[in-house]
């Protein structure tokens, strides 16, 4: 292919904060070509997305269309010039009709300049039919359809637009298989009109189906660009792995005793099936997966917040069904939420109100008030202890880096004395240094007695520190597996679905 | 093209939400008129028509206001600072089609305070009209200096009270106001991006739509009604109290959700709205002809805001939950689907 590219990025780089979400990504992608971007979750792969969308603009290198450089300053400017965009999480109007989702931002207008909705109709009906749905869906409203055919509606929407270049990501993650075929012939459709597509997915097997070139992405940077009829799912997963592990927080202990947590058959119908693991005291069992793959919702059943349908766990060898939240907290297990911002910090109140929301029944007196200076004393030491950087325990955590925001959300936890402890993505979005330090409290923690389920999607962490693994993918879990067992390759490999190796 | 001749032309059109509020004022009707011999006389229908004008001038801007998910409760003192503007003028003599014009703009200033507020300094729309509501509250006490501005002279009178060729002028007024926003808010490209701002801010942003300046103009625009709105009070009643346009927000909000805008924002439509100023007028109306305390009155508006709030969340989280069931159930198929198929080859 000598032929001038219809997209060049060129070196592209971004950070959010602190971290570097891409680094120094070129490739360029040909009209006609189906280009897959492969990586784990947190490689950049959506921000990459998102640049070439025009969401986020590069803070270095830059993007070419035809050979010349490219501004976007905004998602309209990449409209403008062919780029389409179908986002993993469906981003719609859940209450304006199909039609209306087609065209809102860039309506077609009558002469007089109002909407001109025969006309919106009729292309959009159009898109509909290309899609193998049915036309006389457009007049309903989007809320109305099913999860797939909202997203195959997307799809037919980012088609529609006369895009020259269109960006998929993740499209099947929630389609069914027919919607998926559907999918893949629409694709190929496009591509002999000359269609240049970008498309991400976490299922191999689809990429080797349809993509005829794969960029690997790993930390925000580029691995490799390949034909995909030069790749194997060995190499591929050997570009993906190898990212640099940090072994130095690792504690040997003696791990040894009955199951302090011990799940059996646990199931709830679309997220998790039959998952079943014991945890002992003191001990870090790592759970990776790919986001979706149904570590969050197995781990809310553990803390009552999300019930599972069927399925027992026993807590220190006594059977265990906690009926909420509160419940689980009061048999000593704490769960440290994925996002600091929504589910864990009250971000306008003072460090010390984060660090002793759930500890006040123990602070009080005996006729039910706040001991004050107890409650200071408490979040003082504990801010000591964990290093946090601040203006003083009455700062509003709001103030602080995401870092220091985590460590915040931490000290809930551990000031709460558990006995299991859940963490979910504990280091997703914070700093090399913070994250460091954040590990080695997991691992003190360890020492001390307290089971922890750390889960995450950034490999390295969980090879780094846990003492064994198990890995989702698609509501089932594999089986556990020891620190010295278990291989990098191989976790990818299950997390992908791929066959184990055969040696 | 052959298309449309299979299919319907898509166009916002009157839904069942919106009949449905017509149905309970029907039903209101029907029992008020069964109970009161004289409810539905010529003069006491053309006495509420005459006394709902403002309102449903002011419950349009709030339609607007609540479409794109958020409320504005400065209308009534936003009136009330308008009104007393319009009584000046009008004893002053001025031309009262330049009254008319500055009141129209000054009830787009007080919008533009209240946009530049909750859009560019981020404060949260219930505040910050309680903040501007409370501030014109007081500009109101100001202006009057404890004293009624009464016996204005009646130039615009006629706007609640005249007659053209026979139809009540105040019929008139709304219906050229309702038509004017129906079009607006159903067939202009500006309208339906107030719906998808409502539906969704990222989403609206992500398509290149300025959410910002939507939500803005929004306020802007409700301003602009409220400032029309004190004219139609000003010669409604031919004075300004000091209780000007007290109960005015909540009974603009109340005939807004009544007639089907959702709380949650992205749904409604003026004519939902119009049903819902009727039932209210009707209501109001009926409680002073059975001789109910009027004391009474805001309660069953409080009332009735509770209710058909709860009812449309009711529904909203009906419709979440079915999409719940049915998103994991085809997650659950599609995963054995793939296994299935994995395992043959």
């Amino acid at each position: 292919m000598g032929s001038i590219p219809l997209l060049g990025m060129k070196g592209v780089g971004k950070s959010f904060g602190g971290t570097r979400a891409l680094d120094d990504v070129s490739f360029d992608v040909h009209a006609g070509e189906i280009h897959s971007i492969v990586g784990e979750n947190g490689a950049g792969k959506s921000t990459l997305m998102k640049m070439i969308a025009g969401v986020h603009a590069p803070d270095s290198g830059h993007m070419e269309m035809d050979g010349k450089p490219v501004v976007f300053h905004g998602p309209a400017d990449a409209t403008r010039a062919g780029v389409s965009i179908v986002y993993q999480e469906p981003m719609f109007f859940p209450k304006l009709s199909v039609v209306e989702n087609f065209y809102l931002g860039e309506e077609l207008l009558t002469p007089s300049g109002g909407m001109d909705w025969r006309r919106m109709t009729e292309e959009a009906a159009e898109g509909m039919t290309r899609m193998g749905l049915s036309p006389d869906i457009v007049s309903k409203s989007m809320n109305e359809l099913s999860i797939g055919t909202q997203q195959l509606t997307l799809i037919a929407r980012g088609v529609h637009r006369n895009a020259r270049l269109l960006l998929l990501d993740e499209p099947t993650s929630i389609l069914s298989h027919v919607e998926t075929g559907i999918l893949f012939s629409m694709v190929r459709e496009l591509k002999r009109r000359g269609v240049g597509i970008l498309y991400i997915s976490h299922r191999i097997q689809e990429l080797f189906q349809i993509a005829d070139a794969m960029t690997v992405l790993r930390d925000g940077r580029k691995i490799v660009t390949m034909p995909v009829a030069e790749a194997t799912e060995a190499s591929l997963v050997e570009a993906m792995s190898g990212r640099s592990v940090e072994f130095d927080n690792y504690v040997k202990r003696d791990i040894a005793g009955d199951p302090m947590l011990s799940v059996k058959d646990l199931s709830r119908a679309g997220y998790y099936s039959h998952v079943a693991f014991t945890l002992r005291k003191g001990e870090i069992l790592g759970v990776y997966g790919l986001v979706g793959a149904g570590r969050s919702e197995m781990a809310r059943a553990i803390f009552g917040e999300m019930p599972a349908d069927s399925g027992s766990i026993e807590l220190d060898g006594k059977p265990f069904a906690p009926a909420s939240v509160k419940a689980a907290f009061d048999s000593g297990i704490a769960y440290v939420p994925e996002d600091r911002r929504i589910q864990g910090l009250f971000m306008s109140r003072a460090i010390r109100d984060n660090m002793t929301a759930g500890l006040l029944p123990r602070l009080a007196s005996g006729r039910g008030v706040i001991d004050r200076k107890r409650e200071r004393e408490v979040a003082t030491r504990t801010s000591e202890r964990l290093n946090v950087k601040s203006a003083g325990i009455e700062a509003p955590a709001s103030s602080l880096s995401g870092g220091n925001q985590q460590k915040v959300l931490l000290s809930r936890g551990i000031l709460h004395e558990p006995r299991v402890l859940i963490l979910d993505e504990p280091t997703r979005g914070i700093d090399v240094r913070t994250k460091s330090e954040v590990h080695r409290l997991i691992m003190e923690l360890a020492g001390q007695g307290v089971s922890i389920l750390l889960i995450s999607s950034d490999l390295p962490e969980v090879l780094g520190l846990a003492d064994s693994f198990v890995v989702m993918h698609e509501g089932r879990m594999s089986k556990k597996r020891s620190r010295e067992e278990a291989g990098e390759q191989e976790i990818l490999r299950l997390a992908l679905g791929l066959e184990p190796e055969k040696v | 093209m052959g298309i449309t001749e299979r299919i319907r032309v898509f166009k916002p059109r009157i839904g069942r939400r919106e009949l449905f509020t017509l149905f309970l004022l029907a039903l209101e009707v029907v029992v008020f008129s069964l109970v009161a011999d004289h409810f539905l006389s010529y003069r006491n229908v053309l006495n509420i028509l005459r006394n709902s004008v403002d309102l449903a001038v002011v419950a349009i801007g709030m339609t607007i206001i609540m479409i794109i998910c958020g409320i504005d409760l400065s209308v009534g003192s936003a009136l009330g600072v308008v009104a007393i503007l319009v009584g000046w003028m009008l004893n002053a003599g001025v031309n009262p089609f330049f009254i008319a014009g500055v009141a129209v703009a000054a009830g787009c200033a007080i919008g533009l305070v209240n946009g530049f507020l909750i859009c560019f300094l981020r404060i949260p729309d219930i505040v910050a009209t309680i903040g501007t509501q409370s501030i014109l509250r007081a500009m109101v006490f100001f202006m009057l200096g404890g004293q009624w501005l009464t016996g204005l002279p009646p130039v615009y009178g006629f706007l609640t009270r005249g007659r053209v060729w026979g139809v009540p002028v105040s019929l008139l007024v709304i219906a050229v106001f309702y038509a004017a926003f129906w079009y607006f808010l159903t067939r202009r490209p500006a309208g339906r991006r107030i719906y998808a701002v409502g539906n969704g801010l990222e989403t609206a942003k992500l398509v290149g739509i300025s959410a910002r300046r939507v939500r803005t103009l929004s306020y802007v625009l409700c301003g602009g009604l409220v400032g029309f709105a004190a004219l139609l009070y000003v010669g409604r009643l031919g004075s300004v109290e000091i209780t000007v346009g007290n109960d005015l927000a909540l009974s603009a909000i109340a005939a807004t959700v009544i007639g089907g805008t959702a709380v949650t924002g992205g749904r409604g439509s003026v004519v939902g709205t119009l049903a819902g100023v009727f039932f209210m007028s009707v209501m109001k109306n009926g409680i002073v002809l059975f001789g109910i305390p009027s004391l009474w009155e805001r309660a069953a508006v409080g009332l009735m805001i509770v209710v058909s709030i709860k009812v449309d969340l009711m529904l909203e989280k009906r419709t979440l939950r079915r999409q719940q069931q049915q998103l994991s159930k085809q997650r659950e198929s599609a995963w054995a689907a793939r296994r299935g198929e994995g395992a043959a080859s």
